[in-house]
């Protein structure tokens, strides 16, 4: 298939609430930002992908319209929930690949901040008649995990804890993020309980923000700066979170969707062993326990071991960089939050990350999940023409 | 930019449409499955042969946040690769053969639905106007279509009552279309100086087609996508250039002209939009379109009347341009020779963006 590069990356702060832009304000910084990284006009885009989730977070209905849809130039709006930014780069490499476009401009946007309460929001997701009444949220279900998780593999709540400061630790080193204070693991077990086992700090905030970016294929990628796709895959889910608790093709804490993703997309970039030849994985996991659920899927250790793992890395024995933006528990824009994690690794890899720059970075790996942990992606980046 | 003339094409290998009136024994997820598993029957295929599923549904017309997490997986993406566009499903379908011609997949399932028996479609489409200039003012899909049919009869110098006359005929179509719903689900008040006839009759639709790499069946040989400003004062509400744009981009890439076109379904908010897409593309003479018929067969499906809504429109009429082309439409089947058929569709905001699809039998 034709080789496809991330040429461009574009981003906004990512705040609670940005009360100063409107919505096409922020694509505008965006987008702007991202040609210009890419050193081409919006003449030279033949495409442009809009990644808006749930409509009513911004409070106003197909907000993407206004505020994305550039006039004159062939348009679509992606969805698929948390996934949305990724699903709308797979679009954009679909195009590309069927040689519909050269370049592909991709935008997601979250504006909810402008929601008064987003968990209300979010809890009209569930089933309206069995699920909705007893509250359940994208916290308590992930709350459900977490405990999950915690029996099976006997975590330790300071263990789930370390994982959410050391996401801090990276987080202060970004400047796209406003007000993040490190955080040590006594002090994120003692912010509140927001549904036990989560605590404040081991979840994401609300966010507000656009991401950007460019992709292209040669000319255009490969004759500057290039975060080349090496591979990526993306698979759905049951929504039914009772049909995953002892299911053969894996359990609720699996994310099998995640797992399978990952194999596909290793195997196209013609990885073997993620650990050594992965330097960055930027997770889309807004919770502490969501993040070391996706370890085992993601080839990094077997399910079995995850505890393990999780032991080896809080002390600092696995050389793999993980969230070098603070990940989405210092951010999580939801309709763009994938997204951002695939325009970190382009950054990182293209040797533009500024203050959050690792060294030798050649390879990356981003992941998105949307619905009820029922929609999964992974791409992986890397600085070599595929 | 041009397309590599040996891009492979994607064939249409089975397609379904269903539209009731509100069938209260059934969730949508189950009319979901129902409908692809009648396209895949048509394809002589099970889902273990699909490689993705592609999907257009808005969550705002199905009434609940992220709707796709229940029913993506009743259109078979279980432990598939899926995506959803919000968007018409024509969107859907063009991506389906995006990924077919990119190489990405062997066969893709892409499915469409909207249900106005359990929602406000009218009310959803509203909230998406600007809510400081717009929103007071009671701006809708139905209030834009109305200010279409003021402008074009200006524009034209015809009396607005003359706009009815092509109501008739397109009701009789309808009737002969045993894909039609048969009852209205949901009655729509018309803003002035639209009428009853000119809205659509508000249907629960849904549509899949299942598309795969060669075999045999009808080839999707040109796509064209167009986006106009989201304002409606910057936008000509009667030339639509976007629907214009569109068609040009999407016969353009099939290589025909429009003398080469043999059937047009052209899917607008009402009547209205429907006729002046036509007359915008050249298929129906121009201020003259309520009135006279052109040389090309237009909406044989019976268009708006024969029930649908968004997002599924677009993806129902490609429907039954392939049972054209096959000639399995029935009642409404063209007598004529029927080998290229041209679809065309927009989405929110009144049509801001278009999608037309030229598919052709094999």
């Amino acid at each position: 298939m034709t080789a496809v590069g991330i040429i461009g990356v574009g981003q906004t702060r990512y705040l609670r609430r940005h009360v100063g832009l409107s919505a096409a304000e922020l694509v505008r910084v965006a987008v702007v930002e991202a040609l210009d990284d890419a050193g081409i006009e919006l003449d030279a885009i033949d495409l442009v992908v809009g990644g808006v989730a749930p409509d009513s977070l911004a409070g106003v209905n197909d907000i993407d319209r206004m505020a994305i849809a550039a006039p004159g130039r062939p348009y679509f709006r992606v969805n698929t929930g948390g996934a949305t930014g990724s699903s709308a780069l797979l679009a954009a490499m679909t195009w590309i690949r069927a040689g519909r476009a050269d370049a592909v401009l991709v935008v997601a946007l979250e504006r909810m901040g402008q929601a008064k309460t987003a968990q209300k929001i979010f809890n009209t997701i569930f089933d309206p008649i069995y699920e909705k009444d007893i509250v359940l949220t994208t916290i308590t279900m992930a709350a459900l995990r977490a405990s999950m998780l915690m029996k099976r593999h006997r975590f330790r709540p300071e263990q789930l804890a370390g994982i959410a400061a050391r996401n801090f630790a990276n987080a202060i080193h970004n400047p796209l993020l406003e007000g993040v204070r490190a955080h040590t693991a006594e002090e994120v077990l003692a912010s509140p309980i927001l549904a036990w086992p989560i605590h404040q700090y081991e979840a994401c905030p609300i966010s507000e923000g656009a991401c950007a970016v460019v992709v292209a294929r040669a000319p255009l990628a490969g004759s500057r700066p290039t975060a080349w796709v090496h591979g990526a895959a993306a698979l759905s889910d049951t929504y039914s979170m009772g049909d995953r608790m002892r299911r053969p093709e894996g359990t609720l804490i699996d994310i099998v969707t995640l797992r399978r993703s990952a194999a596909a997309a290793y195997r196209e970039a013609g990885i073997r062993d993620p650990e050594r030849e992965v330097q960055l994985f930027e997770l889309q996991a807004p919770f502490a326990s969501m993040e070391v659920m996706t370890y085992a899927p993601l080839g990094l250790c077997t399910a079995d071991d995850t505890k393990s793992f999780v032991e080896r890395r809080l002390a600092g024995e696995v050389a793999t960089w993980f969230n070098l933006s603070g990940g989405a528990q210092a951010a999580n824009p939801v309709s763009a939050t994938a997204l951002v994690r695939i325009a970190e690794c382009a950054l990182q890899v293209r040797g533009r990350a500024g203050r959050r720059q690792a060294p030798d970075v050649h390879r990356a790996v981003a992941t998105g999940q949307g619905g009820a942990t029922q929609f999964s992606t992974v791409v992986v980046l890397g600085e070599e023409t595929p | 930019m041009a397309r590599d003339p040996g891009v492979t094409q994607a064939v249409v290998a089975g397609v379904a449409v269903e539209r009731t009136a509100g069938d209260a024994t059934r969730s949508l997820p189950e009319l979901i499955f129902d409908t692809v598993r009648a396209a895949l029957a048509d394809a002589a295929c099970g889902m273990a042969d699909v490689d993705g599923v592609v999907l257009a549904a808005s969550d705002l017309i199905d009434g609940r946040s992220l709707s796709s997490m229940v029913t993506a997986p009743a259109a078979g993406a279980y432990l598939r690769d899926e995506i959803r566009v919000n968007d018409d499903g024509l969107v859907a379908l063009s991506l389906g053969a995006a990924r077919i011609e990119a190489g990405e997949a062997e066969r893709v399932l892409v499915a469409a639905w909207g249900r106005p028996s359990e929602s406000e479609p009218e009310a959803a489409a509203a909230r998406a106007y600007d809510p400081f200039t717009e929103q007071p003012c009671g701006m809708s899909d139905l209030a834009v279509s109305a200010l279409r049919a003021v402008a074009y009869a200006r524009r034209h110098g015809q009396r607005v009552p003359a706009m009815a006359a092509a109501v008739g005929p397109r009701v009789e179509l309808a009737r002969r279309n045993p894909r039609a719903a048969k009852a209205a689900s949901r009655e729509e008040t018309p803003p002035y100086p639209l009428a009853g006839g000119h809205l659509p009759q508000l249907a629960d639709t849904v549509a899949a087609v299942v598309l795969q790499r060669g075999g045999a069946g009808p080839r999707i040989t040109g796509v064209g996508h167009a986006t106009e400003s989201f304002h409606l004062g910057d936008r000509d509400l009667v030339g639509l250039p976007g629907v214009c744009r569109a068609v040009e981009l999407a016969m353009a890439a099939a290589g025909c002209e429009a003398d080469e076109i043999d059937l047009v379904e052209l899917g607008g908010r009402t009547l209205i939009d429907e006729v002046l897409g036509l007359e915008a593309i050249g298929m129906l003479p121009l201020g003259r379109g309520f009135t006279d018929v052109g040389a090309v067969p237009v909406n044989r499906s019976g268009g708006g009347a024969a029930g649908e809504c968004a997002p599924a429109t677009g993806l129902a009429r490609f429907v039954e341009a392939v049972l054209q082309l096959q000639r399995r439409a029935g009642g409404v089947q063209i007598e004529g020779p029927c080998r290229r058929a041209l679809v065309v569709c927009g989405s929110a905001t009144a049509g801001q963006t278009q999608t037309a699809v030229v598919v052709e039998a094999s």
